[in-house]
C-alpha cells in the first residue's frame, strides 16, 4: 500500500471549514517572526518528518502555496480581530485540537496551525 | 490417576460422574475443582503430554473467509492446551462489555461483570497473577513511576494488564490431577462422537477412537466440551447420530459469532514533551503490571463504537515480527512484509529499537497496537468442511467475517487519539493511510491475538446462542462447553482469565446442583 500524502482541510466542527489563504495579516506586527517561523514540533519531529508533513500540506492546500499567504493565515488565527490580544501558537495549536481544527498530513493528525508551520518552514528552508 | 487410553482394548466402557472433554485452561481449571469431592471425573485429553505432530494435525482446516493463521498452529493439542505457548496478558473484561448495547448488533451476556468478579479473583491465582486490582491508583501507590498521561479520562482511560509467567497448566497441574483418587486422566483418547439419548433431551456417552480404529465409550451423568472454540463447534456438529444438524444446533447457531481480537499496528506516536512511559512499558518476564489506553465508556456510547484499547510500544524489529509470524504460510508473510514495509518510513524503521522505558530522550517514536474487540456477526462463521482428519472427523471450515463497525471502532480510537494527545500536548499521533479511510476496507492482512472466541455463545434464547447463563447446551440437560466459545462478545482483554474464570464459575453450578 502506498503512502498517499494528503491533508484535510474540512474537519473542522466550530466555526466552519478551514479556509486556506483568507486572512488578512491582523496585528502581524505583534508577533516575533520566529514564534510563526519555526514549528513548535520541530525539536521532537525532526526537519525530515516535518518538511515531509509541509509538502502534503501544500500539495493539498496550494492556495497557501508561499510564505506570506501561510504567515497570514497562521497570524489570523492567533488575532482574529485587530483587537484581539493574540494568542500564543501553543495555545492555539490546544485550542484548534478542542476546537476540531485538525488535518491530516502525512498521516500525522495535526493542528491546522502547526500544519501551517510545517508548510512554512519547508518553503523556508528548502 | 492417569491411563493412556492407547493401551484399552476396543470396545472397552468408562462410566463416571462427570466427563470433561479437553485438558487445556478451562478443562484443567474445571477438573481440579473436583479434587478429593465424591464425584468420579473422567478427563480426556486428545493428545499426550508433549505435543505429537499426528495429534496436531488433527486441527488442521480450510480457511474460507479472511486470511487467518494456521489453525492447528492456533490451538495446541495436547495436555494443558494452548497454555503451552501462550503469552501470558491477563486482564478481566469490561464492565459494559457484558451490556446489551444498543449500537452493538447481538451483544448482552445473560451475566454481568459483578457476576464473574469472585471466579476472576479466584482464577489469579491459578494463573500466578498477583492482587485483583486493575485500577492505576492501587499500582501507582505500590511505585509511583507508575504516572498516567495527562489525559482526559472521559475520552481516554487506563486499562491494565497483569502478566502470567505464562503459566504453563500442563507442567503446574498435572501431578496434582494424576495423584487425585477421583479424577481419572485419559491421554490420546479423542473423542470423535457426542452420542444423544434417544429423545435427544440429553448426552448418553462420548466416543473415543484411535488412529487404529479402536474406540471406546465414556458414559457420565453429565459432560463438558472443552475442546477449544473451534473443537467444541467441530464436535457438536460432526455429532449427527440424533439431531442431524449437529448437537444444539436446532436454531442453526452453532458456529455463528466467532470473534477474533484486532489485534494490528494502527499508527504511530512521538512524544512532544519529556513524559515516563514506565506505566505502559512492557518487557516479557519483567513487567508486573502494564496499561493501554481504552475509549472510555462514554466515549463508546457517544461515539457508537466498540471496546478497544491501544498499546504504546517500540516498533517490532524485523526479527521479532519474523517470530511472530514464523508458522505462517509464506504467502501471508509476504503480505503481512509488504504492509509493514509500505507502511513504515526508512526512518521509523531505523528508530525502531529498544528503548529506556524511563526517558524520551532516547526513543520518542513509538507504534500504537491495536486491541481491540470484533461486533459479533452471525456471518462470521464455523462450519464443518468436506474433508475428514486421521480419525474420521470432518474438518473445520473457518469463514472470519468483519464488519464495518469494525473499522469504524478502530478510526475512532486512533483519531480520538491524535486529538487527545495533541491537545494535552503529549504527542502526536500519525495513522495509518487504510485507518483513515472512511469505508469498509481493511489490509489483504488482518492480525488476530490468537484468540478463537464465540461460535457457541452464551444467550438466555435458544435462537440466539448456544449455551444458557451456566453454559448449559439449550436443549440437553446434561452438556455443558467451557473455553472463549461461550463468550457474548469479546470485550478488548485478552480470553484466557475470563476462560478459567467461566470454567471455576462452571465449576461451583456443577457441584450445587446435581445431575
Amino acid at each position: 500500500m502506498e503512502r498517499r500524502a494528503f491533508v484535510r482541510t474540512t474537519l473542522s466542527l466550530a466555526g466552519g471549514t478551514v479556509m486556506a489563504g483568507s486572512a488578512a495579516a491582523c496585528g502581524a506586527s505583534a508577533f516575533p517572526p520566529e514564534g510563526v517561523d519555526i514549528p513548535g514540533l520541530l525539536a521532537s519531529m525532526g526537519p525530515e518528518r516535518i518538511a515531509r508533513i509541509g509538502r502534503a500540506y501544500l500539495a493539498a492546500v496550494p492556495t497557501e502555496r508561499t510564505p506570506e499567504l501561510l504567515r497570514a493565515a497562521i497570524r489570523n488565527d492567533l488575532a482574529p480581530w485587530p483587537w484581539s490580544t493574540p494568542v500564543s501558537v501553543p495555545a492555539r495549536v490546544a485550542d484548534d485540537f478542542v476546537q476540531y481544527r485538525t488535518v491530516q498530513a502525512d498521516g500525522w493528525m495535526l493542528s491546522v496551525t502547526e500544519a501551517r508551520q510545517c508548510a512554512l518552514y519547508t518553503l523556508t528552508n528548502s | 490417576m492417569h491411563t493412556d487410553a492407547r493401551t484399552l482394548p476396543h470396545g472397552h466402557l468408562l462410566q463416571g460422574d462427570l466427563c470433561i472433554v479437553g485438558a487445556g485452561a478451562a478443562g484443567i481449571a474445571l477438573a481440579r475443582e473436583f479434587i478429593g469431592r465424591p464425584e468420579r471425573v473422567i478427563l480426556l485429553e486428545g493428545g499426550g503430554f508433549d505435543l505429537e505432530g499426528p495429534v496436531q494435525a488433527l486441527y488442521r482446516g480450510e480457511i474460507v473467509g479472511r486470511p487467518y493463521y494456521p489453525l492447528e498452529a492456533a490451538r495446541l493439542h495436547y495436555f494443558g492446551g494452548t497454555t503451552g505457548h501462550w503469552g501470558g496478558y491477563c486482564a478481566p473484561l469490561d464492565p459494559i462489555d457484558f451490556e446489551a448495547r444498543p449500537w452493538v448488533p447481538h451483544s448482552g451476556w445473560p451475566i454481568t461483570r459483578a457476576d464473574l468478579d469472585p471466579y476472576y479473583e479466584r482464577a489469579h491465582p491459578l494463573l500466578d497473577l498477583g492482587p485483583f486490582a486493575y485500577d492505576v491508583p492501587y499500582w501507582q501507590a505500590r511505585n509511583s513511576q507508575r504516572e498516567p498521561l495527562p489525559l482526559d479520562r472521559t475520552v481516554l482511560e487506563e486499562k491494565l494488564w497483569q502478566f502470567s509467567a505464562p503459566t504453563r497448566f500442563g507442567s503446574k497441574f498435572r501431578e496434582a490431577l494424576v495423584q487425585a483418587p477421583n479424577v481419572h486422566l485419559y491421554t490420546h483418547a479423542n473423542v470423535v462422537q457426542v452420542n444423544a439419548n434417544d429423545a435427544a433431551t440429553a448426552v448418553a456417552s462420548v466416543t473415543v477412537r484411535q488412529f487404529d480404529g479402536r474406540e471406546l465409550t465414556v458414559q457420565a451423568s453429565r459432560f463438558v466440551l472443552a475442546c477449544s472454540t473451534m473443537q467444541n463447534v467441530r464436535l457438536l456438529l460432526a455429532s449427527t447420530s440424533q439431531m442431524s444438524a449437529g448437537l444444539g444446533n436446532q436454531h442453526d447457531q452453532v458456529g455463528r459469532y466467532f470473534m477474533e481480537h484486532l489485534e494490528m499496528p494502527g499508527g504511530n506516536v512521538i512524544l512532544t514533551r519529556p513524559q515516563s512511559m514506565y506505566l505502559y512499558a512492557y518487557d516479557f518476564g519483567v513487567t508486573e503490571v502494564r496499561a493501554e489506553l481504552r475509549l472510555s465508556d462514554a466515549a463508546q456510547r457517544n461515539q457508537l463504537v466498540l471496546n478497544a484499547t491501544v498499546a504504546i510500544e517500540a516498533p517490532p524489529t524485523e526479527g521479532e515480527a519474523r517470530s511472530t509470524f514464523e508458522s505462517m504460510p509464506p504467502e501471508d508473510i509476504e503480505l503481512f512484509r509488504q504492509e509493514t514495509r509500505d507502511s513504515l518510513t526508512q526512518e521509523m524503521r531505523s528508530d525502531a529499537r529498544r528503548y529506556d522505558a524511563n526517558s524520551v530522550r532516547q526513543q520518542p517514536l513509538f507504534s500504537l497496537i491495536t486491541r481491540q474487540e470484533q461486533a459479533p456477526n452471525p456471518a462470521s462463521r464455523v462450519t464443518l468442511s468436506p474433508e475428514r482428519d486421521a480419525l474420521g472427523v470432518p474438518r473445520v471450515r473457518f469463514d472470519w467475517q468483519l464488519t464495518r463497525l469494525d473499522k469504524q471502532t478502530m478510526r475512532t480510537l486512533y483519531t480520538t487519539l491524535g486529538r487527545e494527545f495533541g491537545r494535552t500536548g503529549v504527542g502526536r499521533v500519525q495513522i495509518r493511510d487504510w485507518l483513515l479511510a472512511d469505508d469498509d476496507t481493511w489490509p489483504a492482512l488482518v492480525s488476530g491475538g490468537w484468540h478463537d472466541m464465540g461460535a457457541t455463545r452464551m444467550h438466555h434464547d435458544p435462537k440466539q446462542g448456544v449455551v444458557d447463563a451456566t453454559c448449559r447446551v439449550h436443549g440437553l440437560g446434561n452438556l455443558y462447553l467451557a473455553g472463549a466459545g461461550v463468550f457474548t462478545t469479546a470485550g478488548s482483554a485478552n480470553p484466557t482469565l475470563t476462560i478459567v474464570a467461566l470454567a471455576l464459575r462452571l465449576g461451583d453450578h456443577l457441584k450445587a446442583h446435581a445431575a
